[in-house]
């Protein structure tokens, strides 16, 4: 593909992230903040917050497998996972923490975790698809500043 | 974390000013790297033209210095005031002993320090770290003390952790040692129960009523430093402070005295990034033992999002520090010293700007009157007149010694706050204005709300800043945290916590 190729298929690749809901505006704010100063930042960005929450998923993990569950701890570790995705605008994981979090104050054991194993699915495949976009992207080489679609 | 506002700019809509200051610091802390990179993010190209270096290590860097700042500020004005003030330079002298003897001493009086004129000025009650901080804050810097703290704190770019004071050696104000602020620990009964910072500690806040007298007449404006400290809860528990320490223009203390950010974290209430960790630093009473403000420049304009347990953005707001001028947008120099923030302020969320009434807390304590609430601490650099929004004069002390004896009289809890008056005061926190009709009540105000809310007690009415002290308590036991941490990844912050409770003059080298 040529550059012009490819830069449009890495517009069609984000729309697509943004209309199946994949995405929200705290990714288009992220993509604000690139600059050339900073031209990959939001890929930085999603690489940190995927490495960072790797941890909380664990944590999330053991605590599940505790007998009798701790509601409170699992709502904390949840808390903050969720506020990591939101930062990188993962609407759907967000979604689903968002959920979790419900069943936590409610008690809801199997909620929970029936939950976290959709929580952990949507947060594989938006990683899966950012991957794959910011390869493209920078296949596409520099390309123009993210706007607000109007 | 969602960002409302694009591009990182604070928009009236947030709650806080508009007027975003160039040079604002931001400390930020968080528990989520993924919200601390965006931030940062975001703080730099808002703070892009003034900032020099990194952005992460200059907010830690600050918030030392701030502290340092402050012991410097405290000694020199001290000194100062001695000097200008015959007729109170024993009681100066004997709080400076009291202070010093404070470390030693956590419950107060009795330190061997304390002279007999010490009896007059009763108790230690709320002496705290604080109050010194305040005073330092509001009190003007010596230059040459601040040039060092500054030169020390920019050294720091050697990423080695770092307190350019030795202040770990004692139990000062700022002494880092202590694993907690403890503001008045063990101490005051007047502190407010719980964890209310009491930013004023060390403040003598208890003063014969014609002691006061003799101080007061200042008709100095009060250069008050008002330190906003803007702590803004970043999402889930960080708290964003800034603390926006804005040069005041006017009477500035020192060519800069940055950041007094540091004292943020305590005085500052939490030092959580928050909202207002930037804020001004209200003076207590207590510190307006002079009655004059004291024009600080506040150099140290940072926000820094402190990750604090307090979820409070609204706390720390974006206030600026007014110190010095507020009409000066602290611009940030490119030497990357607090200097330039000094007059700006510093942050948390909101900007950092911190404000808050150092001395409402210590009014509350106090038994009698001494009521240092203006410690001229206003970065608006409140003239002595009332203007809260002036800059501060530096005044040749920070105690607002005039706004002791009005509060005495009327136990106005207003009076002598004076706000920094600016919009970038959170909104509700407008605690209390400085009653600047009068001589009498000299403008020490503090530090808006807005950000670390120093919590002001006031006797007489609910005191919306009280609040703000509670706040700060908490914020400066994160901002020990804080420190120790910095210190210990090198960050630059002092290792020692914030302990205003063992100040000691004596050992703070100039």
């Amino acid at each position: 593909m040529d550059r012009n190729q490819l830069r449009r298929q890495v517009a069609l690749t984000r729309q697509s992230l943004f209309d199946q809901g994949f995405l929200d505006e705290q990714f288009i704010q992220l993509e604000e903040l690139q600059d050339d100063a900073n031209p990959n930042f939001v890929e930085e960005v999603v690489s940190l917050h995927y490495r960072d929450s790797a941890r909380l998923i664990s944590n999330i993990e053991k605590a599940l497998e505790n007998n009798p569950l701790d509601f409170n701890k699992l709502d904390g570790y949840m808390h903050q996972f969720k506020g990591s995705s939101s930062s990188i605008g993962a609407k759907k994981v967000k979604a689903e923490c968002t959920l979790f979090r419900e069943y936590c104050k409610a008690g809801n054991g199997e909620g929970c975790m029936r939950t976290f194993q959709q929580t952990k699915k949507e947060y594989a495949t938006l990683k899966r698809k950012l991957e794959t976009y910011f390869q493209l992207a920078r296949q596409a080489g520099p390309a123009d500043t993210a706007c607000r679609p109007k | 974390m969602s960002t409302s506002t694009s591009g990182g700019v604070w928009k009236a809509s947030d709650g806080v000013s508009d007027q975003f200051p160039a040079g604002l610091r931001v400390l930020v802390v968080d528990d989520d790297p993924t919200c601390l990179v965006i931030l940062e993010k975001m703080l730099r190209t808002c703070l892009y033209e003034g900032i020099y270096g990194d952005l992460c290590e200059l907010y830690f860097q600050k918030i030392s210095l701030v502290y340092l700042n402050f012991i410097e500020f405290y000694r020199g004005d001290m000194r100062k005031c001695l000097d200008l003030r015959g007729g109170v330079t024993s009681k100066y002298r004997l709080y400076l002993r009291r202070l010093s003897g404070v470390s030693q001493h956590q419950n107060g009086i009795g330190s061997s320090f304390i002279s007999s004129q010490e009896a007059a000025y009763g108790p230690l009650s709320s002496l705290n770290g604080l109050d010194l901080q305040t005073l330092a804050t509001a009190g003007q810097l010596p230059a040459q003390s601040l040039a060092t703290l500054q030169a020390a704190g920019l050294g720091r770019s050697t990423a080695k952790p770092r307190m350019p004071m030795p202040i770990g050696d004692q139990r000062n104000l700022f002494s880092f040692e202590n694993p907690k602020l403890r503001f008045g620990e063990g101490q005051q009964q007047h502190l407010n129960s719980g964890k209310q910072t009491n930013l004023l500690h060390g403040i003598p806040t208890t003063m014969e009523p014609k002691q006061l007298a003799n101080l007061h007449h200042s008709s100095h404006s009060l250069g008050s430093m008002n330190m906003q400290f803007n702590a803004h809860a970043g999402q889930s528990g960080s708290l964003l402070m800034r603390m926006s320490q804005q040069q005041s223009r006017g009477q500035m203390l020192n060519e800069t005295t940055n950041s007094h950010v540091p004292r943020l974290s305590s005085s500052i209430g939490q030092p959580i990034a928050s909202n207002a960790l930037a804020g001004g630093v209200s003076a207590r009473n207590g510190l307006a033992e002079n009655g004059r403000g004291i024009g600080f420049n506040p150099v140290l304009q940072s926000s820094t999002l402190l990750n604090f347990p307090l979820n409070t953005t609204a706390e720390l707001t974006a206030t600026s520090f007014p110190l010095g001028s507020a009409s000066e947008v602290p611009s940030l120099t490119s030497k990357g010293t607090f200097q330039e923030e000094i007059s700006s302020e510093i942050k948390g969320p909101g900007g950092f700007m911190p404000s808050y009434n150092v001395f409402s807390d210590l009014r509350q304590h106090r038994s009698h009157d001494w009521e240092l609430q203006n410690v001229g601490m206003t970065f608006n650099g409140s003239q002595q007149s009332n203007s809260v929004q002036s800059n501060l004069d530096v005044a040749p002390s920070v105690l607002s010694h005039q706004g002791f004896s009005s509060c005495q009289s009327n136990g106005q809890s207003r009076n002598n706050i004076s706000v920094a008056g600016k919009p970038m005061f959170s909104a509700g926190d407008a605690t209390e204005h400085v009653n600047a009709q009068s001589l009498e009540h000299p403008i020490n105000t503090f530090f808006a709300e807005n950000s670390m809310r120093v919590k002001t007690e006031r006797v007489p009415d609910a005191n919306p800043q009280t609040a703000l002290f509670n706040e700060q308590f908490d914020q400066e036991d994160l901002m020990s945290a804080l420190l120790k941490q910095q210190q210990q990844g090198g960050i630059g912050l002092a290792e020692n916590e914030f302990d205003f409770d063992g100040y000691s003059l004596d050992n703070i080298p100039v």
